[in-house]
């Protein structure tokens, strides 16, 4: 059986320079880590669909049942290694069409991008 | 949506425009109004178009004895008077004054102190409890799962009294805003539920603003933010 996704549009605001995709996935996979452990963070089952640094942009993955916890934990972060930043939720879709009309700025070519490098 | 953040804590002197850049960036992620709790007084022109204002004074009282006459010494100073609840006489005797908003829960010492009576106290005053969740973002480790567990037990009374509650973020720079969706999901790890969590958001900030502008205090005092 397929499982439901959600995907959040993220903005990032920040007046420093953002970190490199690996490092802001990181973040994100330690924070859940600490607060849920690794039988939550399976069952949030996160990915990073896209990351654009200039445009201050992200797409993160999520099952649909775990918006929640996700949101919470993205909430809790305010630094990733020097740089102070505030992660902001636009909204949340259920497909990467609906999630990138939330960030006018990104294109699907980031998504495509982002998944090339894994 | 017109969502508030009743407690944002400014420096003793703030900088005008890290003022101003935190009011940007709370009308950015999609506040109406915010309550500050400074020192100093902003002019008309250092506020946010977009934003109404509240001047807020926070009073940590030593003991429950000298709460109403710190209550009578500082009413005609604020739009929104809120009382630390240190201990439990001072929550019952902050749920008996009328002149007190909310009562705020911050520190883990003040989620012990909530109990069944705490709770059904404000319940039946039908006075809101402050949850300020910026221990949640501050904190690490095993204190911070102290503090959620202590929040947890808080919730269960507050949750069975039927208590009114209200989600602030205590943010005293931009970069510690989160936005009302982003609380409501950061309560989460306070175990608010989610209905609860809406309510606290929408409902009950609408009910606290109304209490606000209809207070004698709130006439008294140069509102500083704009009438919407």
């Amino acid at each position: 059986m397929r499982l439901r996704q959600r995907y959040l549009a993220i903005r990032l605001l920040t007046h420093q320079n953002l970190p490199s995709e690996p490092t802001f996935r990181n973040a994100i996979w330690n924070q859940l880590q600490r607060l849920y452990g690794e039988l939550g963070m399976s069952r949030i089952g996160f990915w990073l669909t896209a990351y654009h640094p200039e445009k201050q942009s992200a797409i993160i993955r999520c099952q649909h049942t775990q918006v929640r916890p996700l949101r919470a934990a993205l909430a809790t972060i305010r630094q990733i290694d020097s740089t102070l930043l505030l992660i902001h939720v636009v909204g949340v879709s259920g497909s990467i069409k609906k999630a990138l009309a939330f960030l006018p700025q990104l294109d699907p070519t980031h998504v495509v991008r982002s998944r090339k490098y894994r | 949506m017109s969502a508030y953040d009743f407690h944002i804590r400014l420096p003793p002197q703030p900088e005008i425009a890290e003022v101003q850049l935190l009011q940007k960036v709370a009308a950015t992620l999609g506040f109406a109004g915010l309550a500050i709790e400074s020192s100093k007084a902003f002019t008309a022109d250092a506020v946010h178009e977009k934003l109404t204002i509240f001047r807020r004074i926070t009073l940590v009282p030593r003991s429950a004895a000298r709460l109403r006459a710190q209550v009578d010494k500082h009413t005609k100073n604020a739009n929104l008077l809120v009382i630390q609840g240190r201990s439990k006489p001072i929550w019952l005797a902050a749920a008996e004054i009328p002149a007190v908003h909310m009562v705020m829960a911050r520190e883990i010492e003040d989620f012990m102190v909530i109990d069944s009576q705490t709770a059904r106290a404000m319940s039946n005053q039908g006075k809101p409890v402050e949850i300020c969740l910026h221990k949640l973002l501050v904190l690490n480790g095993a204190i911070r799962s102290r503090l959620m567990r202590v929040m947890n037990s808080a919730m269960d009374h507050l949750r069975r009294a039927d208590c009114p509650l209200i989600l602030t973020s205590g943010a005293s720079r931009a970069c510690e805003l989160r936005s009302p969706q982003d609380l409501m999901a950061l309560s989460y790890l306070a175990s608010v539920p989610e209905n609860l969590a809406k309510a606290a958001m929408m409902q009950e900030s609408k009910v606290l603003v109304s209490a606000i502008r209809h207070s004698t205090s709130a006439r008294s005092v140069v509102q500083i933010g704009r009438e919407k």
